[in-house]
């Protein structure tokens, strides 16, 4: 048979595409445990509201079962039946707990938390009441204070702007007070309601102006003193300057100054030592004479002068 | 012209569009019936059947796995991103098998065999009207439905029916690969995410849509061609009335089955 008729290439794409969608099928119907063995439980509402077949059994965010009945019991209540694979059972314990949440986004469904996930597995024949957390109910309930203080401060709003309410009062009491401001009359006027203690208080502000126009006039004069001072003083060829340079000469003559202190001290330690030596010389020539003497005595003594001890007056 | 020839003119004109419209579904009831009808399936309405489906969809198939592939994975990609971004990672799975394989894969792929097999078949069609064969055939006492409708509308409903389905599987497909890279989700996670949100009645819905899409892209080309005048002129015309006809049929068709489906 030729591979390219026309009715081969026909019947490959169709029975290729027809195994690819069976395949597919196969794979979604595997994945969502058609062919895997069911464990079921039993749980207990008071009310079937948010309750619907087939809704999703939750554990950690996966969806490990169904809701696979629901039914009433001779009570009134619900009875409902979850249908978990075998696979996930092993999450489904006797410490487990069932909630039905209903999200305000996304459909409800019913989460189970386990705690010891050691604990015995929950028996197919007990029933277990489940709880109910009600996202949107949640919400009114945390939103209820809110609602209550909004109304509390419409009740104040209405209460404030009532007829004869401390707002109206006030607003009525502007009025008046507008209406004497376009009679021009002074707000002083208003508040002491005497026409002579204004007037004399306007003579006593036109004083203090006059005064403080003096003061003026005469702190402008000190300012200009100064400015002069300074000028004198701080200026390139103030006081200040002048001193400077004198102190600068007389630092310059000191340095000589120094200089010939030095000099002179050299010159003293020179003199000093020249003293010395003329006191020696000295010595020297007084040892010379006491000898010279004791030479002049001794030939005296030795010569026979006769020497005349009186003196003879003229 | 005063008020009342006015007045005239639009009655007429919705009368002749009711008339128009009661004969055309009267027409497509009596075509549906025989689509029904094992007699009418004799070896050439196969044989011409098959002719068609290489046609439509063996043909189109490298050029359609070419567009899934290319308008799949940017659709995908840009649509996971924003999921991403408002933090609805969840909900991958009902996006694509709600959107995805339920909405887009049919109107993609009608769209793609419309506007290449419907106007081809349309202008078939009103060029053996304008040459006299349909005539020909009638006078020789072949069945017309038989012979040139039905093998043509039965080929366009399987080609749209398994390019559809294709679509679907090559679009989320895709999207495997922009989960992985978008959200570093694993294969399982992926397919347990798509599995749990594909519910078993979207496989007879999406079958139901894509072979009531094929039936009337291709019953309203073959009508509109039929009823061509005998002039060639007269062709074009035809494909135009039939195209957009065809365009009219697509969304009454989508409107229908969102209904179908949230009722």
């Amino acid at each position: 048979m030729a591979r390219d008729t026309l009715q081969y290439k026909v019947g490959l794409f169709i029975v290729s595409t027809v195994a690819l969608i069976l395949a597919t099928a196969v794979l979604v119907a595997y994945k969502k445990d058609l062919f895997a063995d069911l464990a079921t439980y039993r749980l207990l509402s008071e009310s079937g509201e948010g309750l619907s077949q087939g809704m999703p059994v939750l554990f950690s965010g996966f969806e490990i079962g169904k809701v696979s009945a629901l039914e009433l019991s001779e009570k009134g209540e619900v009875l409902i039946t979850i249908s978990v694979a075998q696979k996930h059972a092993r999450w489904v314990r006797e410490t487990s707990a069932f909630t039905l949440e209903k999200p305000l986004v996304g459909s409800p469904r019913i989460v189970v938390k386990t705690e010891d996930t050691g604990s015995a597995e929950l028996p197919a024949d007990k029933i277990v009441p489940i709880k109910t957390i009600d996202d949107i109910n949640e919400v009114i309930k945390k939103a209820q204070p809110l609602v209550e203080r909004i109304q509390s401060v419409a009740d104040n709003v209405d209460k404030m702007t009532n007829e004869g309410s401390e707002l109206n009062k006030i607003i009525a009491d502007t009025r008046k007070i507008t209406k004497m401001l376009s009679e021009k009359k002074s707000l002083l006027e208003m508040a002491t309601g005497d026409k002579k203690g204004q007037e004399t208080l306007m003579k006593t502000l036109e004083q203090v102006a006059a005064i403080t126009a003096t003061v003026d006039t005469t702190v402008k004069r000190i300012d200009s003193m100064t400015a002069k001072a300074d000028e004198g003083v701080f200026g390139d060829k103030g006081s200040l300057a002048t001193v400077n340079n004198i102190l600068l000469d007389i630092e310059a003559k000191f340095k000589r100054l120094d200089a010939l202190i030095d000099n002179a001290v050299t010159m003293s330690a020179d003199l000093q030592g020249t003293t010395q030596d003329i006191n020696l010389l000295r010595k020297d020539v007084d040892e010379t004479v006491s000898s010279l003497r004791q030479l002049l005595q001794d030939v005296r003594n030795s010569l026979p002068f006769d020497q005349k001890k009186e003196i003879k007056l003229p | 012209m005063n008020a009342v020839s006015w007045i005239e003119s639009v009655g007429a004109g919705a009368l002749g569009r009711w008339r128009e419209l009661h004969q055309l579904l009267g027409f497509a009831s009596a075509v549906f019936r025989r689509l029904l009808s094992p007699s009418s399936y004799r070896p050439l309405t196969v044989e011409i059947a098959v002719t068609q489906i290489y046609f439509t969809a063996v043909q189109l198939l490298g050029f359609f796995i070419v567009v899934s592939v290319v308008f799949g994975s940017l659709f995908i990609g840009m649509t996971l991103f924003v999921i991403k971004e408002i933090g609805l990672t969840g909900y991958i799975g009902d996006f694509i098998a709600g959107v995805v394989v339920l909405e887009m894969a049919p109107i993609m792929t009608t769209l793609l065999i419309a506007l290449r097999s419907g106007s081809a078949i349309n202008a078939e069609m009103a060029v053996m009207k304008a040459n006299r064969e349909l005539d020909a055939l009638e006078a020789f006492g072949v069945d017309i439905a038989n012979y040139l409708f039905l093998p043509r509308i039965v080929a366009v409903m399987v080609s749209v029916v398994l390019l559809s389905a294709l679509f679907a599987i090559i679009v989320t497909a895709s999207g495997l690969v922009f989960s992985a890279i978008i959200f570093d989700m694993s294969f399982n996670t992926y397919t347990e995410l798509i599995a749990k949100a594909i519910e078993y009645r979207y496989f007879t819905i999406m079958v139901v849509k894509s072979a009531a899409f094929g039936f009337f892209i291709t019953f309203i080309p073959l009508y509109y061609g039929s009823r061509a005048g005998y002039q060639l002129t007269a062709v074009p015309v035809a494909v135009l009335r039939g195209m957009v006809n065809v365009f009219i049929a697509i969304i009454i068709i989508e409107v229908l089955s969102l209904v179908a489906r949230f009722l």
